[in-house]
């Protein structure tokens, strides 16, 4: 029997609008949520979703149903793809010099504990960070890539990859710190 | 809990907080996906492989049909089929007709032999009743004017000159076959993505594709291409059995998530065939023969961008295929198959073949008749 990601995919595949709707109605949160970790704007992160789902619905002919979940990692990947692609093609990426000493310093602090924020709090923590933390946070400590990966995604060096992920870091634990603070 | 183990938690517990997240976007998006999906042309089904086998065969069948309906007919003897249709014709007297209304003026020797009281009592069909012809017996008037025709034409039809109709009756030569392949079904790629062919990999790329990660968004597959050297070795009747070694090697162009550069993906075989082989038809040079059989293929190398990833490293396939040969010269022919694989082995790796599991070749090459 054919799962209803099947079905849906079946649909796409022959145009159906009732298809499009339902891929929309079900995906279109979880997207928009990648959107924005990456972009940071909400604006930007819709305008992302919009051509992202454009593209979907296009090559979908590509897309092999490989079990559960399989759509939605594929549609997530194009997201992710399409995010990286504009925020380079907008050379938004702002790199910031390591600094090594405070990045020791960084090292030794506690983080704070994380379940206490609310998911759409650190969403939004996420998205105000800098591009360039963003973007390497989101490859980093979402996607589970390593520096060196990174680097070669983003053709940046590995300390770039490195330094932009302890500033991120340390940004997001004082913002946290704050809010559980403010939230005791 | 030491500082690195904190900083660990932290990430995890963001992973596990952020991953399965969702924002809805606005009221208004879908309304603004729906107007520019409106432009959208549907996806169209790639034509499955098996009909294209059928059109293949199809087309196939009907140049043979042609080729034999035009051809020279001068080793019709060995032809018991066809003698027979022309030996019924003789019998009602209408021979020559039939045969200037086919365009082929050379056969009426052969049937001169055929219907001859003396050729009916020779034991051996293999030896053509032109053999005989010094002492060739009167024949039916009808046919006389015929015969005297056909008397410059006459040597033509020595078995001697003409070994491989002798054989025809009773062995397949052993042939060895020289053959290149290519061809395949469809190509798996995002719309509008160009295939591009890369030799580079900025800032050794390979990481991002180590097995657990090999996960392209995007692969065009190119033509893949097969060389082959094979022996075929007659079994008795129409049968005979193939074999030899085989060289593959499947190209695609890859993209990797968080990438917008494509690289090459190349893998190569070395396999060794076996076919069994009918042969269907044949007449004045063209012959028709089917076969069916299996592939055990070797992958000797399979690189991303010139670095190795792993591949398993036996592949099944199961084929039949079509063929059509061409005698050129006594030694030599040409022949062409269309031929359907299924490939048996599921890999990690996408390639063509995990991509379109049956796909349809054309092979062709030269062989050499000993």
């Amino acid at each position: 029997m054919k799962s209803r990601d099947e079905i849906l995919v079946d649909g796409l595949r022959s145009g159906d609008r009732g298809a499009q709707c339902e891929l929309y109605e079900r995906y279109s949160a979880s997207l928009m949520a990648i959107s924005l970790r990456y972009m940071g704007e909400r604006a930007a992160a819709e305008d992302l979703l919009h051509d992202t789902f454009i593209k979907i619905f296009g090559s979908i002919g590509s897309f092999r149903y490989r079990g559960e979940g399989s759509l939605r990692a594929w549609m997530s990947r194009i997201v992710v793809n399409a995010a990286l692609g504009q925020l380079r093609s907008r050379g938004r990426q702002q790199m910031i010099p390591l600094d090594e000493h405070r990045e020791l310093r960084e090292q030794e602090e506690i983080p704070p504990d994380v379940a206490r924020v609310p998911r759409e709090v650190l969403l939004r923590f996420i998205a105000e960070l800098p591009d360039g933390y963003r973007q390497v946070f989101n490859l980093y400590c979402i996607e589970g890539y390593s520096h060196r990966q990174i680097a070669q995604s983003l053709d940046i060096n590995e300390k770039s990859s490195s330094s932009q992920l302890l500033r991120a870091r340390r940004l997001l634990i004082k913002k946290v710190k704050s809010y559980t603070k403010l939230h005791e | 809990m030491n500082n690195q183990t904190n900083i660990e938690r932290f990430d995890n517990e963001l992973r596990r907080a952020i991953g399965g997240a969702e924002y809805a976007p606005s009221l208004d998006l879908w309304s603004r996906i729906e107007q520019s999906a409106v432009s959208l042309a549907p996806y169209s089904a790639p034509l499955p492989a098996a009909r294209w086998a059928i059109v293949a065969a199809a087309a196939v069948l009907v140049a043979v049909g042609l080729g034999v309906w035009f051809s020279p007919v001068e080793t019709m003897p060995a032809e018991p089929l066809y003698a027979a249709y022309i030996e019924e014709f003789i019998e009602v007297g209408e021979s020559r007709t039939i045969a200037q209304a086919h365009g082929i003026e050379h056969i009426q020797e052969p049937i001169k032999r055929i219907v001859t009281p003396s050729m009916q009592s020779q034991p051996a069909p293999e030896t053509p009743a032109v053999v005989q012809e010094p002492e060739a017996q009167p024949v039916p008037d009808s046919t006389s004017h015929v015969e005297t025709q056909e008397q410059p034409q006459q040597p033509r039809y020595h078995p001697q000159s003409h070994p491989q109709s002798q054989q025809q009756t009773k062995r397949s030569p052993i042939k060895l076959s020289l053959m290149v392949a290519g061809g395949s079904t469809s190509s798996s790629s995002i719309n509008g993505a160009k295939a591009y062919v890369g030799d580079f990999m900025p800032n050794g790329y390979t990481n991002l594709i180590s097995n657990e990660r090999y996960t392209p968004t995007e692969v065009t597959h190119h033509v893949p291409v097969s060389y082959a050297i094979s022996v075929t070795a007659p079994l008795g009747g129409r049968w005979s059995l193939e074999s030899g070694i085989s060289y593959s090697s499947l190209f695609s162009d890859v993209t990797m998530p968080y990438s917008s550069q494509s690289v090459s993906q190349r893998l190569q075989f070395v396999g060794v065939p076996l076919r069994l082989k009918y042969d269907l038809y044949s007449c004045s040079n063209i012959s028709l023969y089917g076969g069916a059989g299996g592939e055990l293929e070797r992958c000797i190398s399979a690189t991303l961008n010139s670095q190795s990833i792993d591949e398993k490293p036996w592949h099944t396939s199961l084929n039949g295929s079509l063929g059509v040969q061409y005698n050129l010269t006594r030694r030599f022919a040409l022949y062409a198959e269309p031929e359907v694989s299924y490939y048996l082995t599921e890999t990690e790796l996408t390639t063509i073949r995990s991509d379109s599991p049956i796909s349809l070749s054309g092979r062709v090459g030269l062989r050499v008749i000993f």
